[in-house]
């Protein structure tokens, strides 16, 4: 997974950094180094360029430079949008305003909802045996466990 | 004397050191960059006198950007007494990093953990012995706020000066990969004699880095290295390592603490807000503009009486002649013409200064980011450009903080877009005349456009002399700072000075050159400015100018506040006399005129120095006069064909 597609709120650790020669060493001496882990904190208006936490700072990245590191998911909660097919999960937060959680509240998700994903592209959940299904945009705000 | 030079991360609080140590007045900004070439001071401790090194804040000690290279080559060539690496208390990880870097160079280092006050607040403690015992390095603690840990710094310093202990020496040990090679090309740069100034593990690490610098340095004696792809993995695999060790020692060394300001948090998460974000950023300007005038403007007109009383005073007092007239019509109302406008300015730098201050420039950098990324600029660049606003040269001379080349030249060039201080006066008189009560909508338009114009000509040169790639963003967001009053002040008055001083020099030379010029041959409207004006008009005809306003364009090049100076001189009472010359679409498009025509002598000179050259000066006076002419002869004929 590359780096610019980590969902904010998240935390990711780094496999490998790859900028061209006269970037690398400003990249690596900031801490963008493999093995390091980096927060996405927030995103700018139209969602670019994005703040990251690494080793204690805030660093910008633009999505074409964060491209450029590879990552792999660190904690176990991660949004539904990444989650697998078959497998079941356990909702721990969502990531949306008030209008989003009352959508969820209609859909009957809830914290500590448990689901199974039947499908994906479209996203497809089964919550108590009832089939819903979940808009890619949705799939990122909602964060789940794997049981 | 002894050399001290402090090295550090952006943002550490090095000049604030630097400011404490020496009792300088250098402005210390919220963000990355602000030392663009070194500094240096000179403080007498303990009967000695020790020079200080303000070095350029940088992340690692590559030859990349200009500040690195500043940096490095300092260390490199200038053989300082003793290096004291700077590092951040609530975020040491960085500042150590580059530690490690300056250690494998030098060995005569000490460090500094400074804004220890703050890691205090938040309860964090720091071991010192631990860092000590893994760093190998004498450490002191500072805060540059409250002044603690300053005389042992010095006191340290002077230690290692005086008997070289510089504590003990350890050195990082690599991956088993990286030694070997490391040994194997330390072996060979043994037998180099000219090498020997140079650390050979150093050289030998550089090389493994893909350092350009070094690898040709080596290749000169036939040292075999690694290069492309190998260099890359070593390089990745050392950093590594660095930030291993790091995290390793400050595991020992420091307890956890609060990292999630919540303060911080809360405001972050509305001024960088997706959709709120450029609002916010745009209502802070607007913000500042109506503070600059309507807050400022009681005390311009106070000013303003006090020159006209003077003026009176005098002429009563000298009686009539033409020392009189020199006096009273040349300078004090040429001089007195741009003071008017002095509360103005130092409101406007209040302003700025503070959103400095706070650290708000940075976020909004990465709020328009991507509209400068349309530009291919980046953030970076922007805000070389704000500094413009207060004065072009700062501006130009804070682009050597970007890496990239193309980049920098193309911020170097659509930097004198950006209207200065300097073209405030005008843009306040003229507004002042002709859209009385809109005097902040109109003059906030002008700054707008400015900006547009910045971005277009960016966008445009971009495509002519680079076709059009873009540029990176790697930028730190710092931690929001309250303003402290000296800071502020600082700000202001550095900046304000220079203003004042050009009232005092070029403004009072060209006001009494315009005066003579303006009144000989006499009458007024055949002396020297009434020829030079007219000569010139024709060309200006279709923008509807009087010639008068020719000649204060002309006389503007040596600065852009003599234009309000000449206007002073040549209409006597520029409010009366003007509503019957001109439109107020007139009136606008030269307002325009001033905002992009030629930058004045000095931005020209900087330009010159930056770029190693004419070319890109003389490039940058010809482009602007073009742009300047284009867009006001629209306003004119536009805004005339409206009306």
């Amino acid at each position: 997974m590359k780096l610019s597609e980590a969902v904010v709120g998240t935390k990711v650790k780094i496999v490998s950094v790859d900028f061209p020669p006269e970037l690398q060493g400003r990249i690596l001496g900031l801490g963008f180094v493999p093995g390091s882990i980096v927060e996405v904190v927030r995103e700018a208006p139209f969602g670019d360029p994005r703040v990251y936490t690494v080793h204690g700072k805030m660093i910008t990245l633009r999505n074409s430079e964060a491209d450029l590191i590879e990552v792999e998911p660190v904690s176990k909660n991660f949004p539904l949008s990444m989650a697998e097919v078959g497998k079941h999960y356990i909702v721990k937060a969502f990531l949306g305003g008030p209008f989003f959680m009352s959508k969820m509240r209609s859909l009957g998700i809830n914290v500590g909802s448990k689901i199974m994903v039947a499908s994906k592209f479209p996203i497809s959940i089964t919550i108590n045996g009832k089939p819903v299904r979940i808009g890619m945009g949705m799939a990122e705000k909602i964060i789940v466990e794997e049981i | 004397m002894n050399t001290v030079a402090l090295v550090g991360n952006p943002n550490v609080g090095k000049s604030s050191l630097f400011n404490t140590i020496t009792g300088a007045r250098q402005y210390v900004a919220n963000w990355p960059g602000v030392t663009v070439s070194r500094k240096e001071g000179i403080r007498r401790w303990r009967g000695r006198e020790i020079k200080l090194v303000d070095l350029p804040g940088i992340y690692s000690l590559g030859a990349i950007s200009i500040d690195e290279k500043i940096t490095r080559d300092y260390l490199l060539r200038e053989a300082p007494d003793v290096v004291v690496v700077i590092v951040d208390a609530l975020n040491m990880e960085q500042g150590l990093y580059l530690l490690i870097e300056v250690l494998e160079m030098r060995e005569n280092v000490m460090l500094v953990v400074n804004a220890i006050d703050e890691a205090k607040k938040r309860g964090m403690k720091i071991n010192r012995y631990e860092l000590e015992k893994h760093f190998g390095v004498h450490v002191v603690f500072t805060s540059a706020v409250t002044g603690e840990g300053i005389d042992e710094l010095l006191d340290r310093a002077l230690h290692i000066i005086t008997t070289k202990d510089v504590h003990s020496f350890v050195e990082l040990t690599y991956q088993k990969e990286i030694e070997e090679k490391v040994r194997k090309i330390e072996e060979r740069i043994q037998n180099a004699k000219r090498l020997r100034s140079y650390k050979p593990r150093w050289l030998a690490l550089k090389a493994l880095e893909g350092d350009p610098e070094v690898l040709e340095l080596l290749e000169e004696f036939e040292i075999p290295v690694p290069t492309g792809e190998e260099n890359k993995k070593y390089k990745e695999m050392i950093a590594q390592r660095r930030y291993q060790y790091i995290d390793s020692v400050l595991r020992e060394a420091t307890t956890s603490f609060d990292q999630k300001l919540s303060v911080s948090e809360a405001f972050d998460h509305v001024v960088t807000h997706r959709f709120l974000g450029i609002p916010i950023f745009l209502a802070m300007m607007y913000l500042a503009f109506t503070f600059t005038f309507d807050v400022m403007s009681p005390l311009s007109d106070l000013i303003d009486t006090g020159i006209s009383s003077l003026g009176e005073w005098l002429r009563g007092v000298m009686g009539n002649g033409w020392v009189t007239s020199l006096v009273v019509d040349g300078v004090v109302s040429g001089v007195g013409a741009v003071l008017v406008f002095v509360p103005n300015i130092f409101g406007m730098f209040l302003a700025l200064g503070f959103m400095e201050e706070v650290g708000y420039l940075p976020r909004a950098a990465f709020v328009i980011d991507k509209l400068m990324y349309k530009l291919k600029l980046s953030g970076r660049s922007f805000m070389s450009l704000i500094l413009g606003f207060g004065c072009n040269v700062p501006a130009v001379m804070s682009t050597r903080g970007i890496a990239d080349p193309r980049e920098r030249l193309i911020t170097i060039l659509v930097a004198p877009f950006i209207t200065c201080s300097a073209r405030l006066p005008i843009y306040i008189l003229l507004a002042g005349i002709f859209f009385k009560g809109q005097e902040a909508a109109v003059i906030f338009t002008i700054y707008i456009s400015s900006i547009v114009l910045t971005a277009i000509s960016a966008t445009l040169l971009n495509k002519i002399l680079f076709k059009g790639q873009p540029i990176p963003l790697v930028m730190e967001l710092p931690r929001y700072r309250l303003p402290s009053a000296k800071n502020l002040w600082l700000y202001v008055w550095e900046r304000g000075k220079h203003f004042l001083e050009k009232a005092g020099t070029i403004i009072l030379i060209s006001s009494i050159a315009i005066w003579f010029l303006g009144s000989y041959p006499a009458p007024a409207d055949k002396s020297f400015a009434a020829d030079l004006g007219k000569f010139f008009e024709p060309l200006f005809r279709p923008l509807g100018y009087d010639w008068r306003m020719v000649t204060a364009l002309i006389f503007g090049t040596a600065a852009k506040e003599v234009v309000v100076s000449t206007f002073q001189m040549m209409y006597g009472d520029p409010s009366s006399v003007l509503p019957h010359l001109i439109t107020p679409p007139v009136a606008l498009s030269f307002m325009f005129f001033v905002m992009a025509y030629i930058p004045c002598f000095a931005t020209i000179a900087v330009i010159k120095t930056e770029t190693g050259g004419w070319k890109w000066a003389l490039f940058s006076v010809m482009y602007s006069l073009f742009i300047a002419y284009t867009v006001s002869l629209l306003i004119s004929v536009v805004g005339g064909a409206i009306l």
